[in-house]
C-alpha cells in the first residue's frame, strides 16, 4: 500500500498487483486478499472506460464525474471533454493526494478515430 | 430452543446537534425502558452500545456505570450505518447461546460523528460523501428501468408526511413534490430533498430471553430471522441496480424466519436516499426488479411508518435501533397517532457504506396488532 501511495503522492497511478498470483489488488494493500502473498505496484496504461457518470452541483462550478473502469479497477473521478457517455474511452490525465489526505484522479475523453 | 424477545423499547427526540456528551444521549432513552419495564436492573446482563463516534471508548460500560448497571456482557459495537442492528444481532446471539437473558442494546450518535465518511475507500477519489454513489444508483435504475425523479421525490413526500405524526423525528413539516424537485441539485439525479440528514440522537431496546419474556414482558415482539451480508467495504456495485447485500441479507432472513415477502405487514426501509427506499422494494422482495417505483402507489404494506430515515433524520449508529423500536411499537399496538392496521410480521433494512453491508430483521407477533 506504501508503493500505491508513494506513487500517486507523485502523481502517478500504478496497479497494485500480487507478486504471486497477478491478480489487481484493489483497494491498495500489502498483501493479496486472494492467496495473501506480497503486492507490488507497477506502470500500467491509463486509458480507462466510463461505466458510469453524472453532473455535481456540489462545488463553485458543475462538475462531470463519473465511474471509469480500468484495468479492472473502478474509480470515481472527474471528466472533462466531449462526449461524455457510457463506454466513452477516457485517459487518466491527473491523479494525486491532496495536503488534507484526500485523493483525485481526473479523466478526460479521449478522440474516438473514425 | 427459546426464542428471544423485544420486551421494551424507546426512542428519544432526534436533533440536529446536541450540548449533551454522547453517554447522555446514549442515557435518555434506556431510563425510559428502565423506569417502565418490569425487569429488574440487576437483571440486566448485557449491555451493548452502538455508534461511529471516536468519544466512546469504553461507552458500554461507562453508560452501565451511569444507569447502575452491572452486565456479564458489554462492548461497543460499531460497522457505519448499520451498527444499530448489528448491535440487535449480537444481543439476538448471547440470548441464544445463553450467555445473557436481559440485553439492553442503544445506538447513539452526535451528528459531528466521523461515520459521515469512509475513509478507506479512495476507490471514491474526491468523490467521498455518500450521495455521490447514492447519484449513481438512481442513474443506473433510472437509466434501466424508466424511474423518474417524481418517483424518487414521492419517497421523500411519503416519509416526511409521516414523520409529521412522530414527535421524535427531526423534521415535523410535510414536503411537495414540487419542493423537492426544485430543492438545490446535489448530484444528478439527486437533490437536496432527496438526501437524508445525519443529526444526534439515541434509541434503544431490550432483548430478553422467552422465560423472562413470559414473566415480565406485557406484549413481548419476537425475533424470527436475522440475515446479513456483506461485500467488502469499497464502493464497487454502483452501475448495477441491485443492492446484493441486501437481496442476500433478506433470503438468509426469509429463509431463517420461515417467511415469504408477503407475509410482512409493516417494514422499515434505510431510505438514507430516496433510490435507496425503491432499491428495497425490489430487493426485498416486494415487487419485481424494476418495479420499485410502482410500488409507491401500494397500499398493503405499511412502509416507514415513524418516517425512515428521511422523516427522521440519521443519527448514524441509533438508526438500526430507532427502526426495530418503530416495528416492535406497532406490533405491539402502541404507535397511537401513527398506529397501522392489522401488523403482526413486521421487517428492519438496514444498508452501511454504499450498501457494501445489509441487515434484514425479521420480527412478529403472537396476536394482531
Amino acid at each position: 500500500m506504501d508503493d500505491f501511495f508513494s506513487y500517486l503522492k507523485k502523481g502517478k497511478f500504478r496497479i497494485p498487483a500480487c507478486i504471486q498470483c497477478r491478480r489487481t489488488v484493489w483497494p491498495p494493500s500489502k498483501f493479496c486478499s486472494l492467496c495473501l502473498s506480497g503486492v507490488r505496484s507497477s506502470r500500467a496504461g491509463q486509458k480507462g472506460v466510463v461505466i458510469d457518470y453524472t453532473c455535481s452541483h456540489i462545488a463553485r462550478s458543475k462538475v462531470t464525474i463519473g465511474l471509469v473502469e480500468l484495468h479492472g479497477v473502478r474509480l470515481l473521478g472527474s471528466i472533462v471533454g466531449k462526449p461524455v457517455k457510457r463506454g466513452a474511452k477516457v485517459k487518466l490525465t491527473s491523479c494525486g493526494v491532496t495536503p488534507e489526505g484526500g485523493v483525485f484522479y481526473n479523466f478526460k475523453v479521449i478522440k474516438q478515430t473514425m | 430452543m427459546q426464542r428471544v424477545a423485544i420486551a421494551s423499547q424507546n426512542t428519544a427526540k432526534f436533533t440536529e446537534r446536541s450540548k449533551l456528551s454522547v453517554f447522555e444521549l446514549a442515557c435518555d432513552p434506556c431510563i425510559s425502558i428502565l423506569k417502565e419495564t418490569k425487569i429488574p436492573r440487576q437483571m440486566i446482563d448485557g449491555v451493548l452500545l452502538a455508534g461511529c463516534s471516536t468519544q466512546q471508548q469504553y461507552g458500554s460500560n461507562i453508560i452501565s456505570e451511569m444507569l447502575g448497571l452491572r452486565p456479564k456482557l458489554s462492548h461497543r459495537i460499531e460497522s457505519l450505518c448499520n451498527s444499530g442492528t448489528n448491535a440487535v444481532a449480537a444481543g439476538y446471539s448471547y440470548i441464544k447461546s445463553g450467555l445473557c437473558e436481559c440485553v439492553l442494546i442503544v445506538g447513539a450518535e452526535d451528528s459531528a460523528t466521523p461515520g459521515r465518511r469512509l475513509d478507506w475507500d479512495i476507490s471514491r477519489g474526491a468523490f467521498t460523501s455518500p450521495v455521490f454513489w447514492a447519484a449513481m444508483f438512481a442513474k443506473s435504475h433510472m437509466r434501466r428501468y424508466g424511474t423518474t425523479e417524481e418517483q424518487l421525490a414521492r419517497v421523500c413526500v411519503n416519509n416526511r408526511r409521516k414523520a409529521k405524526k412522530n414527535p421524535n423525528s427531526l423534521f415535523s413539516t410535510g414536503v411537495t413534490v414540487r419542493d423537492v424537485m426544485d430543492s438545490k441539485k446535489v448530484v444528478e439525479p439527486l437533490k437536496l430533498l432527496d438526501c437524508s440528514r445525519i443529526c444526534s440522537g439515541a434509541s434503544a431496546v431490550l432483548l430478553v430471553s422467552e422465560n423472562k419474556a413470559k414473566k415480565f414482558a406485557e406484549i413481548p415482539v419476537w425475533i424470527k430471522g436475522i440475515g446479513q451480508h456483506s461485500i467488502g467495504a469499497s464502493f464497487s456495485e454502483a452501475s448495477k441496480t441491485t443492492i446484493s447485500a441486501a437481496k442476500t441479507a433478506a433470503s438468509i432472513a426469509y429463509r431463517r424466519s420461515g417467511l415469504k415477502p408477503n407475509d410482512v405487514d409493516i417494514a422499515e426501509l434505510h431510505d438514507a436516499f430516496t433510490i435507496l427506499e425503491i432499491l428495497a422494494y425490489e430487493d426485498l422482495g416486494f415487487v419485481k426488479k424494476g418495479k420499485g417505483g410502482e410500488f409507491l402507489d401500494q397500499r398493503e404494506k405499511s412502509i416507514n411508518t415513524r418516517g425512515g430515515i428521511l422523516g427522521c433524520g440519521h443519527p448514524i449508529g441509533a438508526t438500526g435501533i430507532a427502526q426495530l423500536v418503530e416495528i416492535a411499537t406497532q406490533l405491539a399496538g402502541q404507535a397511537g397517532k401513527r398506529q397501522a392496521k392489522g401488523c403482526k410480521t413486521g421487517l428492519v433494512h438496514n444498508l452501511a457504506a454504499a450498501g457494501t453491508s445489509a441487515t434484514v430483521l425479521i420480527v412478529d407477533t403472537d396476536q394482531n396488532g
